[in-house]
């Protein structure tokens, strides 16, 4: 009986490749926008980890959170020196890390900060980060690479760099009067730490002097100021935001008012997760609108099979009939068929399945260069086994429909065709 | 489309007064809620309408006694945070803001809530759906050991805080 029924699959061979291929692509579509929605919601929260608030200037809650974590957009304002000393030194700060981006290195952010950021910084399940080589920078021309930057540019140690003024697409104004030594390698984070190039606030502030009319002057361009390395570097006059720890988790909202109401300057602070939750909240309308439309294509799949299959009946009606003839029951009718239809929905969800993961694993370094979107090859996730199984259940009772179709013509049918 | 523009020009001024102030939604409200350790701290934030039923200062004898046994309320924990019982919280003493009433503005309560616990709460029942029947919404900001996030609630849920 077995065999039987798979010489009959085997005969109709181009209707079944197709039908498979249809319930694979649909299976595909509908478990890979479900992952890409869970790998980038684990990307992003992974980025912030064990950071209490984040203070910038007062923007939407959402925008900070983007430019000074995920270099996504500029800062509408910048933080004045005296405002972030102010606000650090509060007696509820355990640990700051001032931030400054604006300038770029052959496509790669530009961050100033302090030593502090190698120390305070956390990712993913609150890991610090580690150098692969070297060591934080010191001296004022002194930088540390992420790991990503490294690779991608093929850096070492002690290899001399050029930072850019602004974005990089005015390649014109380069500063390369002062060179910066790379001092440290940082090990990957899958984080936009990777791909950012970490110069100390000093060295941001050394390049540039002179630099107000927007080009580099005669002095800076002599090479003077960049000689002398044990020269005092002034503080800067802004910074684009700051990370804070708090000593206590308490007096997290105690402190965000009070920053909130900061007389000098109007500032907000942030709860980076608080945030991340907005931005979801954003998202989710836009995301149950894809898992709707992939969830149609699947039916639509479904529904394609379903019409050949009933469209094939008619043409067995001949091989019922010897079946029944050499001693099948009706309702072993009724399993063949249903089985087959089962047997095609699995293949198809296994196809669909090993598709997603080899297009994953091609559109990996894509995704990575492309939108600095970090996709981990995981085993499907409880929600995804879900989507399966709704598949193989939409699968079930879709074949009952030929299934019993079957059962009735094998019935009513006799040998000598009508 | 003269009109659509004067009236944009308008909501300009307005919408950034309301910015710098901070929503004011009658009907809704923001709860701050913070676990550190064994420490459970809620701060809850309303307009005062939600709890009084008005935003003036008050002028009948109703009114008045009205201001009074809602401040009682508030000092009372149990009446809108009850943590989970496995919990074994004990309530400090809230520290209640009653509002000052000024002539032409909305007027904002705000309270706090500290708890001591046996172990970190995994939820809060929130009794204050009962006793201040005017809440639709809350919006709970929420940082504990596992992280950040935020939390919308309607009337009669649970804040879970696993």
């Amino acid at each position: 009986m077995f065999k039987i029924a798979l010489h009959s699959l085997l005969s109709r061979r181009l209707t079944v490749i197709l039908s498979i291929i249809t319930v694979a692509l649909s299976v595909l579509l509908l478990v890979g926008v479900e992952r890409l929605r869970t790998e980038a919601r684990n990307s992003f929260s992974n980025t912030v980890s064990g950071t209490d608030l984040i203070v910038g200037a007062r923007t939407g809650s959402v925008q900070l959170l983007l430019y000074s974590v995920f270099r996504v957009g500029n800062a509408t304002n910048n933080i004045g020196w005296d405002s972030y000393q102010k606000l650090a030194h509060d007696r509820r700060v355990a640990w700051t890390i001032p931030v400054s981006l604006g300038d770029s290195h052959h496509g790669f952010a530009v961050l100033g900060t302090t030593p502090d950021y190698f120390k305070y910084l956390r990712f993913g399940e609150n890991q610090p980060l580690k150098m692969s080589a070297g060591a934080p920078f010191a001296k004022t021309h002194d930088a540390v690479l992420g790991a990503h930057v490294a690779s991608k540019m093929g850096y070492t140690l002690g290899q001399k760099i050029v930072l850019t003024h602004g974005s990089g697409e005015g390649a014109m104004s380069e500063h390369a009067d002062q060179p910066f030594t790379i001092v440290g390698i940082l090990a990957p984070t899958g984080t936009p730490v990777d791909d950012t190039v970490h110069v100390s606030l000093d060295g941001l502030t050394a390049i540039h002097e002179g630099w107000e009319s927007g080009s580099a002057s005669l002095l800076s361009s002599s090479g003077v100021l960049a000689a002398d390395e044990a020269r005092a570097v002034p503080p800067p006059a802004t910074i684009t935001a700051f990370y804070v720890g708090l000593k206590s988790r308490t007096a997290l909202f105690s402190y965000q008012r009070a920053v909130n109401q900061f007389h000098d300057e109007t500032l907000m602070a942030i709860m980076p997760g608080v945030a991340l939750s907005e931005l979801w909240q954003l998202m989710k309308i836009a995301e149950q609108a894809l898992l709707i439309v992939s969830g149609f294509v699947l039916v639509i799949g479904l529904m394609g099979m379903l019409t050949a299959l009933l469209t094939g009946l008619n043409e067995r009606r001949r091989e019922m009939a010897i079946l029944r003839s050499v001693g099948a029951r009706a309702w072993q009718i009724f399993v063949l068929v249903m089985g087959e239809t089962l047997l095609l929905v699995s293949i198809g969800t296994a196809v669909g399945i090993a598709l997603l993961y080899s297009l994953l694993l091609i559109c990996k370094p894509i995704l990575r260069e492309v939108y600095s979107l970090n996709i981990a090859i995981n085993p499907p996730t409880p929600n995804e086994w879900g989507l399966m199984a709704a598949t193989i259940i939409a699968g079930f009772l879709i074949g009952s429909i030929p299934a019993w179709r079957a059962y009735r013509m094998s019935l009513s049918d006799g040998l000598s065709p009508h | 489309m003269k009109r659509f523009i004067t009236l944009a020009l308008l909501a300009i001024p307005l919408s950034t007064f309301a910015h710098e102030h901070g929503a004011h939604v009658h009907g809704a409200a923001e709860i701050d809620v913070a676990i550190e350790g064994k420490k459970l701290v809620i701060t809850l934030e309303s307009p005062a309408d939600n709890l009084l039923g008005f935003e003036r200062a008050p002028k009948t004898d109703a009114e008045k006694a009205k201001l009074k046994s809602v401040a009682e309320q508030l000092n009372n924990a149990a009446l809108l945070f009850v943590p989970d019982a496995a919990a074994q919280c004990k309530a400090a003493a809230p520290v209640v803001n009653m509002p000052t009433f000024k002539a032409g503005e909305h007027s904002d309560i705000d309270a706090e809530y500290s708890f001591e616990c046996a172990k970190a709460p995994s939820s809060v029942a929130l009794a204050l759906w009962k006793t201040f029947p005017k809440f639709k919404k809350l919006t709970a900001n929420i940082a504990t050991d596992k992280g950040q996030q935020q939390a919308q609630l309607k009337s009669g849920q649970t804040l879970n805080l696993k």
